[in-house]
């Protein structure tokens, strides 16, 4: 039997903010009007490059960009919006740095090995267990992720394709205060929005099972 | 009354029909026909009859010795250096050409013949009558010509070389040195006696020493006759059994209008030798090479086995001739079949077969040839096919379009068969019931391309104000995800029934062919329910392939999740082994399949019956060409009893 899949997404222990993987993505407005380069980096090395160009006459939509496929060599989206960057085919990960290309040409825009204020980690968990978010300096936030439900996944007939979704997501507040709130308890499969309003790399690690899905466990042996 | 009441193959050919195949022999091997000396090979004019040879026929004649007048010693000359003359040695002969033409069968009741009153008409039961017109010229060296030929006074009996040569360079006739086609044709034979040089035995040059050297010219004529020969005979077989043979021959014969008596029955006695050791014999050959065709049931190639066919001693007469055929009563002694695996399907099945059109008969009447298989033998055969046959099925990807989600199913299969029964139905169709297919490999492979399952996160974002959904990561990216191969269970039989009737198609080839084929109108193949057991094997081999992955163990905690998400998506049932089953034998079509591909090698693949057309009845022989009969029909049929085939042969 051969089953093929994308095993990375199962066995995801870590979520980095600074290395864009599967089950993530990070936000970024670009406030200023020009043009920017953005470099696409595998550990230290430059595997990409294209250009962003923000221009207030561009459609008010928001860019996602695929780190591991680069369609287009430039994008184009207005000042209002943001951009959004992600990876969700690449396990091994990749950074991207964006340097303002006019005007302060080489002055960087964007590291997502740096979040700043108003960039935006988006995460999901769907190992199920307990799970510790931490930045550089300790601040710490307990996520414990309970077992998948029933439902979660759909097919969706007009797109031909199924989705895993729970609902909402949860939104987490990041300052220099640290993590708001300090403990969450999120669905497999849930949404995470760490809103970032000061500089930060963060890392979610996953530590035990237990939590919520440990005791859901519990119930499901006793049941039985 | 069946053909083969008493036999398990007949086969018979209708007078006409066989007058049809002498026709064809005469032309395409005349020398079988037409006999003389050398003289008549190189110049086919001196023939009495003209012979209508086929094209590409270079041996009219069989060449035979010339008559020896008187049996004396020769000298061999050789090339006379100056000279287009030979010199070359032999008695003193005769040449001559013997000619049957317009030969004839006529099967009891005569009805094509009729006979001379010293054959005693009408014609007995099963008795054949031959009518040839004889035809025989010797030659004839014309006095005049012979006048102007002087006899060398040497010494009696003797002829140096010194004094040929000497002769011949200074001729008395010029004709002979210019070689003119009336005086001095190409060979000039000189026969003498040298008692230093004598070839033959001394007992000739002894007695006949004294007479005098003759020059000899080959003939520029024959005085020709022809004479009305009638015979009857008989068939039998000949050779032992598994190797038998037709043989027809001469009882009677008689020379019409020949006098005095004693030179007709001279004559008759060599015409009677002549016939039945020379000529018959091919005859019988050609005959039986068509009716043991019948041998060809099913086609052997020489690696299927062999099938001996003997003669049948149930019936009166056999072989029989009676209602203007020849008949032959023909039992299966021995059938042995080493059969190679059969592939159906896109593994094999014997390649694409030939185009073929359907032709209708031209002919009316009792056909040329007619041939029977029995119930019986036919059942013999399938026996034997049947537990020594072994199949394999390649079954290949078959797509399908399932609640959205692409996959294939293909299979490799193996099965032999067993029991079963075979009936001939009045409806012209051939009934195999509950024959049992065994399962010896059932390996089943499924394919899926599952759609992508992502995990998509919906949220707000601020810039501006925005309900924002985006993948972050998907399941089943490949084409396909999914694949697995099932070794169902073999240890089950199935059974497959079928109604099949007799086609005959004209295949275009080389060599072209007559087919005939059996054409299932309906297979039914009933796969057992293995819903209870597959389920099983599938959650064993989902187990496995999990476990194969080597994912952290908290993963079993959620496999159970996946797989619920993956049958959700197949809309799997709870029942998976149900669902599996008629997956593959309904909605993937693989029993339909299966049937497809047996009812496809059966009419496409596997002719019961093969006959070229033209037919080799005498193979090439040297310079001779090969004897080669068109076959203008080939029809088969079906009724309880019996299949039967018939074929005219073309004119």
């Amino acid at each position: 039997m051969k089953l093929s899949f994308n095993r990375h997404i199962l066995s995801l222990s870590v979520i980095d903010s600074g290395v864009i993987t599967p089950m993530m993505a990070v936000i970024h407005r670009f406030r200023e009007p020009g043009t920017y380069l953005a470099r696409v980096l595998r550990g230290d090395d430059q595997v990409a490059g294209f250009s962003i160009v923000v221009d207030r006459d561009a459609p008010l939509v928001p860019a996602q960009i695929d780190l591991g496929d680069i369609q287009c060599p430039a994008t184009v989206v207005n000042p209002e919006t943001h951009v959004l960057f992600r990876a969700p085919a690449s396990p091994e990960g990749y950074s991207v740095v964006v340097e303002q290309a006019e005007g302060r040409k080489g002055q960087v825009a964007f590291d997502n090995r740096k979040l700043g204020d108003g960039d935006i980690l988006m995460a999901m968990l769907f190992r199920p267990g307990r799970y510790i978010a931490t930045d550089e300096r300790g601040a710490k936030c307990e996520i414990s992720v309970a077992l998948p439900v029933k439902g979660a996944a759909k097919y969706i007939a007009s797109q031909k394709r199924g989705v895993i979704s729970h609902g909402s997501a949860i939104s987490i507040e990041y300052g220099k205060d640290g993590f708001r709130p300090g403990k969450i308890e999120a669905a497999s499969a849930q949404g995470l929005m760490f809103m970032i309003r000061a500089p930060a790399r963060i890392r979610i690690a996953f530590q035990e099972e237990g939590g919520a899905a440990g005791r859901q466990q519990k119930a499901r042996k006793a049941a039985k | 009354m069946a053909l083969t009441s008493d036999c398990d193959f007949y086969g018979a050919i209708l007078d006409k029909g066989i007058n049809t195949v002498v026709r064809h022999v005469m032309r395409q091997r005349p020398s079988l026909f037409n006999y003389g000396t050398s003289p008549v090979r190189a110049d086919p004019s001196l023939l009495c009859k003209k012979i209508d040879a086929a094209p590409g026929v270079t041996e009219l004649i069989t060449v035979l010795p010339a008559i020896p007048l008187l049996p004396m010693g020769s000298i061999d000359l050789g090339d006379i250096g100056g000279t287009d003359v030979t010199l070359s040695g032999g008695n003193l002969v005769l040449d001559f050409a013997v000619q049957l033409t317009a030969l004839e069968l006529d099967f009891h009741p005569g009805n094509i013949i009729t006979l001379p009153a010293e054959l005693s008409p009408p014609l007995q039961p099963q008795h054949l009558a031959f009518r040839a017109e004889v035809c025989a010229g010797l030659s004839c060296i014309p006095r005049e010509v012979l006048k102007k030929f002087p006899i060398p006074r040497g010494i009696a009996g003797r002829m140096t070389r010194s004094a040929a040569l000497s002769y011949l360079r200074n001729p008395v006739n010029p004709a002979i040195a210019t070689g003119s086609r009336q005086m001095a044709p190409a060979a000039l034979t000189y026969t003498g006696m040298s008692a230093s040089t004598a070839s033959l035995g001394d007992i000739g040059s002894s007695r006949y020493q004294r007479v005098p050297p003759i020059i000899y010219l080959p003939p520029n004529r024959f005085d020709c006759f022809c004479l009305d020969l009638f015979a009857t005979g008989h068939g039998s077989f000949d050779g032992p059994e598994g190797n038998q043979r037709l043989l027809l021959s001469l009882d009677g014969i008689e020379l019409q209008d020949l006098c005095p008596e004693g030179l007709e029955n001279g004559i008759e006695c060599y015409m009677m030798t002549l016939i039945n050791r020379v000529v018959l014999p091919p005859l019988s050959d050609a005959i039986s090479e068509i009716a043991f065709q019948l041998q060809e049931i099913p086609p052997n190639d020489g690696s299927l086995g062999s099938v001996q066919i003997g003669a049948s001693t149930a019936v009166p007469h056999n072989p029989a001739i009676e209602d203007d055929q020849l008949k032959l009563f023909l039992n299966l002694e021995e059938l042995t079949l080493v059969i190679p695996p059969i592939t159906i399907g896109t593994g094999g099945g014997g390649g694409t077969p030939p185009t073929r059109i359907v032709k209708s008969r031209i002919q009316t009447g009792p056909a040329s040839i007619t041939g029977a298989v029995s119930e019986g033998a036919f059942r013999r055969i399938f026996d034997v096919i049947r537990d020594t046959g072994h199949f394999e099925i390649i079954l290949a990807p078959q797509t399908a379009s399932l609640f959205g989600i692409s996959g294939s199913v293909s299979a490799h299969i193996k099965f032999h068969l067993a029991n079963g029964t075979v009936d001939f139905q009045p409806d012209g169709t051939i009934r195999i019931s509950e024959l049992d297919v065994k399962w010896d490999l059932l390996d089943v492979t499924l394919s899926f391309d599952i759609p992508k399952l992502c995990f998509q996160l919906c949220g707000p974002v601020p810039w501006p104000p925005w309900w924002d959904c985006v993948d972050l990561g998907c399941l089943f990216e490949a084409n396909p995800d999914f694949s697995f191969t099932i070794s169902l269970p073999t240890g089950f039989t199935s059974e497959i029934s079928l109604n099949a009737g007799i086609s005959t198609y004209y295949g275009l080839g080389t060599p072209n062919q007559w087919l005939a084929y059996i054409t299932p109108s309906r297979v039914d193949l009933d796969i057992i329910d293995i819903a209870d057991t597959v389920g099983d094997i599938l959650d064993a081999a989902l187990d496995a392939a999990i476990s194969a992955l080597g994912l952290p163990s908290w993963v079993s905690d959620i496999t159970s999740s996946i797989v619920d998400l993956v049958r959700g998506l197949l809309d799997i049932p709870d029942d998976l082994g149900e669902w599996l089953q008629n997956l593959i034998f309904d909605t993937l079509g693989v029993e339909v399949t299966i049937e497809t591909y047996i009812s496809q090698w059966l009419a496409d693949s596997m002719p019961i019956l093969a006959l070229d057309d033209p037919l080799t009845a005498l193979p090439a022989d040297g310079a001779l060409i090969p004897v080669r009969i068109p076959i203008e029909y080939l029809g088969a049929s079906v009724d309880d009893d019996e299949i039967t085939f018939i074929a005219d042969v073309g004119g």
